[in-house]
């Protein structure tokens, strides 16, 4: 019997425009595009199982080996570190790690920067590569409130086309790191099951290299 | 006295039989207290991850700390005898801080290392014993196999800073080839050279399959001399070693994957990590540490593993339906003689027995009795 391959998705757009990937590759499973409320869908055929999780939650799931791959965000990976393997840059989702401040802010070294950011791990390693003092102010929303309130000096979050940035008076000081949804690989399930994930990482690898000649031309 | 092995449960008599196992092949026990000095930790910080350990100071005002680790201790331990090879094997908690809850846990960690002028048959020796562990632990097995010392001919070969470095060989470990593209394109690494490090992230499986690919890729005239007849000579004797298992059902557990990279400062040559079906993680790592040996002094080398026992908890856990064979109450009048006989008899046939005046909350047993007017009478029999 054909084993099954569990693949965690983000739940939202991402989820769907990523699943989209999946199906073109090969992988296809009908019943995910009924609208209901379920949240495992399988197709024995095409040997897989998918489940919508939470989009911080899909390399949790990955790492402890619920899903032997999954789709997450780079910047949840670089906030959380999962021990997995990353297998693909699936070059969608693409927005960048940023720091942004009130326009007009002039940053001065001598005094500790104050950062406000729901990605505290992010921010912390970014300014720590630079020396940098830092006092972290972990939000969990709204981030863009803090330097107007003064609560902080500068924000550390993801930009993607700069509007809610704008809408708020701040600008980009620096674009640090670029983001986008990768395909990662629970380690123990790609020994035991590394044909099955080969062959759903190799789809997808021709789906995107398709999708970029395409842009490209 | 005769140990009962019955009542040991599963996890307890897997280290005892993997102890067995490695007693067999000469290794003898290794024993230490359960602390050292802090400042063994602080210089060796990049060899344990982390210097998160727990200190306290001792009497004598020397700052101490309990172990993170025994393989420090182990070679702290070693003497330089030419011509001699050191086997230890151990079975010790050690203190750690948890990559997941970031707080401190105690974790049993049983292993071997193997010390001295090392010479192909430990090495092969290590190795077997490594693949023997997992199949005790498993039926569904796998060991990663890699030679550090392809990794570094390798990058030696692109002459890039030891920043640089570190980045590539945290790609290679995440099998991150597109972040490892990246960095290989801003540090001006010729397309040929991108490749041979993009496929040597990718390649994985069994040694017959990998070495010829391997071969070739490395002899496509990318990667110059002298980096490259280092390189050759490393998968000759990951090769020779490899070729050593003549037990189909050992080298069938053998995969090759360079994604395996442990600290180069410390780790040269062979290096590996185990894995069983249903456990998510790898519970067994280890390699040569010659490097480790040379930083504290030691002029020999050393190969060792270590199997993370508390991984396997899940996979070792048994399920009891009863907590105890017989609950047997008595009264507060109850002769003591009487209640000693009653337990003693139940217990010579092989009973667990529970002697309480109430039934304990939440407690399950397969028989109720009750020790009544010198006699033991059933309550209820739930069998």
């Amino acid at each position: 019997m054909k084993q099954m391959l569990n693949i965690a998705l983000p739940k939202g757009r991402l989820g769907e425009k990523v699943y989209g990937m999946f199906e073109q590759a090969g992988f296809e499973c009908p019943s995910i595009r009924e609208k209901n409320r379920k949240l495992v869908f399988e197709n024995a055929e095409a040997g897989v199982r998918y489940f919508w999780v939470k989009p911080v939650d899909v390399a949790i799931y990955v790492e402890r080996g619920a899903a032997d791959i999954g789709v997450v965000g780079k910047d949840i990976i670089m906030e959380t570190e999962p021990n997995v393997y990353e297998l693909l840059d699936l070059q969608t989702g693409k927005c960048n790690m940023a720091v942004a401040a009130p326009a007009g802010f002039r940053d001065s070294q001598s005094r500790t920067l104050r950062v406000a950011t729901k990605f505290s791990n992010i921010a912390r390693s970014h300014y720590a590569s630079m020396d940098r003092d830092i006092d972290i102010i972990h939000l969990n929303g709204s981030i863009e409130l803090a330097p107007i309130l003064g609560l902080s000096d500068v924000i550390v979050d993801i930009v993607e086309t700069g509007n809610t940035l704008r809408a708020n008076k701040l600008e980009v000081m620096e674009f640090f790191a670029p983001i986008s949804a990768r395909l990662i690989a629970n380690k123990a399930s790609f020994k035991f099951l590394h044909e099955e994930i080969e062959a759903v990482a190799d789809g997808l690898e021709a789906v995107v290299n398709e999708k970029m000649a395409a842009e490209e031309k | 006295m005769a140990v009962n092995t019955t009542q040991l449960k599963k996890y307890e008599r897997m280290i005892f039989d993997l102890r067995a196992m490695y007693a067999r092949y000469g290794y003898t026990q290794f024993k230490i207290r359960k602390f050292e000095e802090f400042e063994l930790y602080v210089r060796n910080k990049d060899f344990l991850d982390s210097v998160n350990v727990i200190t306290f100071t001792d009497t004598n005002g020397k700052l101490m700390a309990l172990k993170p680790d025994v393989t420090l201790s182990v070679v702290k331990n070693s003497k330089d005898v030419p011509g001699t090879v050191q086997k230890v094997y151990y079975n010790e908690n050690i203190y750690r801080v948890s990559h997941r809850s970031h707080m401190f846990e105690e974790l049993m960690q049983v292993g071997i290392e193997c010390i001295g002028d090392i010479d192909d048959y430990n090495v092969f020796e290590v190795l077997m014993l490594a693949l023997k562990t997992l199949r005790e632990l498993s039926d569904g097995c796998i060991l990663d196999l890699s030679n550090l010392d392809i990794v570094s001919a390798i990058l030696s070969d692109y002459h890039v800073t030891e920043e640089t470095r570190t980045r590539m060989i945290r790609c290679l470990g995440d099998k991150n080839i597109h972040t490892l593209r990246r960095i290989c394109q801003e540090n001006d690494v010729s397309p040929g050279g991108i490749k041979v490090l993009e496929e040597l992230t990718r390649i994985y499986g069994r040694p017959e399959k990998v070495l010829p690919r391997l071969r070739e890729l490395l002899k496509g005239g990318a990667i110059e001399e002298p980096a490259l007849t280092c390189a050759l000579q490393a998968v000759d004797d990951l090769e020779r070693i490899v070729n050593t298992f003549t037990d189909m059902e050992l080298r069938d557990m053998i995969r090759l994957d360079f994604s395996v990279v442990s600290d180069v400062n410390y780790y040269n040559g062979l290096v590996f990590n185990g894995f069983i079906q249903g456990i998510p993680e790898c519970v067994l790592s280890g390699g040569r540490y010659d490097r480790l040996m040379k930083k504290m002094h030691r002029r020999s080398g050393a190969i060792g593993f270590g199997v993370y026992m508390d991984r396997l908890e899940r996979l070792l856990e048994e399920k009891s339906e009863y907590d105890i064979d017989v609950l047997l109450l008595y009264d507060e009048d109850a002769d003591i003689n009487d209640l000693n006989t009653a337990v003693r008899t139940m217990t010579k046939a092989g009973e667990t027995v529970l002697a309480q005046r109430r039934i304990p909350e939440k407690l399950t047993y397969r028989k109720l009795m009750q020790l009544k007017g010198g006699e033991v009478k059933p309550i209820e029999t739930d069998a």
